[in-house]
């Protein structure tokens, strides 16, 4: 199956067997073919095969291999395969609520380098604090974590329009929708990536990521 | 003017080749490498194309080689 990431490489091959042949044969710019040949190939297909890559780099960034590929992200990693309910990140990596294999880009939209131009900015640091710099001990998140990277799923879904808690106060289920009670830390789903105590608990073995 | 378009082609040639080992990837390091070096080499190697041809439309003045 011919893949992106297929076509992007051939485009790549393309451009730099144009490229050797300048190389090689730097005379053939003397005819007027030659030139033109010359100017896309040291020009148009470079910068064509070079935004098509970054392209193709940005949308690997949205994998969950890529997130977990830092050593710091390991934890976090195994905090998906926790045997327990109650961790909202693992219930819905174990149960394919989120694709399995982008399911940090699906609920940190604003993270890696998919995000706008500040998360790519985050993204970039972080890639110099895994190799250069110091990594901090506990990862914390830039801004509290919003109700519309839950909402992008759950808004209008009958579950959580029609939950029980969610409807015990007539005032709650507008306050989530809003962003005034926030689904994680209102003391309703709190446990998120329990890291700290992932020694305590038993992982499911039946995912491989 | 072809010893700066040659050099040219080499730098983007192998910005190219960096850039086609990185692309299957899917780590940060990839990514770095694929526009600190790929992107580099080939920025660097149409700089030197740019040059080329501008020296080249520039008249030389007589008897400067």
């Amino acid at each position: 199956m011919l893949t992106s990431a297929t076509l992007v490489g051939t485009l790549v091959v393309f451009a730099a067997a144009m490229a050797i042949v300048i190389a090689l044969r730097p005379s053939i710019t003397n005819s007027t073919g030659g030139k033109i040949f010359a100017f896309a190939a040291l020009l148009v297909v470079p910068v064509l095969a070079g935004t098509a890559g970054v392209s193709e780099h940005v949308e690997k960034s949205k994998e969950t291999e890529f997130c977990l590929s830092c050593h710091v992200m390991e934890q976090y990693g195994k905090s998906l395969h926790i045997d327990d309910r109650a961790h909202i990140p693992a219930v819905h990596f174990q149960n394919h609520l989120v694709p399995a294999d982008r399911a940090c880009f699906t609920c940190h939209t604003t993270y890696t380098l998919f995000g706008d131009y500040k998360a790519k900015i985050h993204g970039l640091r972080h890639v110099y604090v895994q190799y250069l710099g110091t990594i901090p001990a506990q990862i914390k998140l830039y801004e509290p974590y919003r109700n519309r990277e839950c909402l992008h799923c759950h808004l209008g879904a009958r579950s959580f329009e029609e939950g029980a808690t969610h409807n015990l106060e007539p005032a709650t289920l507008p306050a989530v929708k809003a962003g005034k009670v926030s689904c994680i830390s209102s003391g309703c789903h709190d446990t998120v990536h329990d890291v700290a105590n992932l020694n305590k608990q038993t992982l499911w073995p039946g995912a491989t990521k | 003017m072809e010893r700066g378009l040659r050099f040219s082609a080499i730098f983007i040639s192998a910005g190219l080749l960096v850039e086609l080992f990185t692309l299957f990837s899917a780590r940060p390091t990839a990514f770095i490498l694929f526009v600190g070096l790929g992107g580099l080499l080939i920025a660097a190697g149409i700089v030197l194309y740019l040059f080329t041809l501008l020296r080249d439309l520039v008249p030389r003045k007589e008897g400067t080689p």
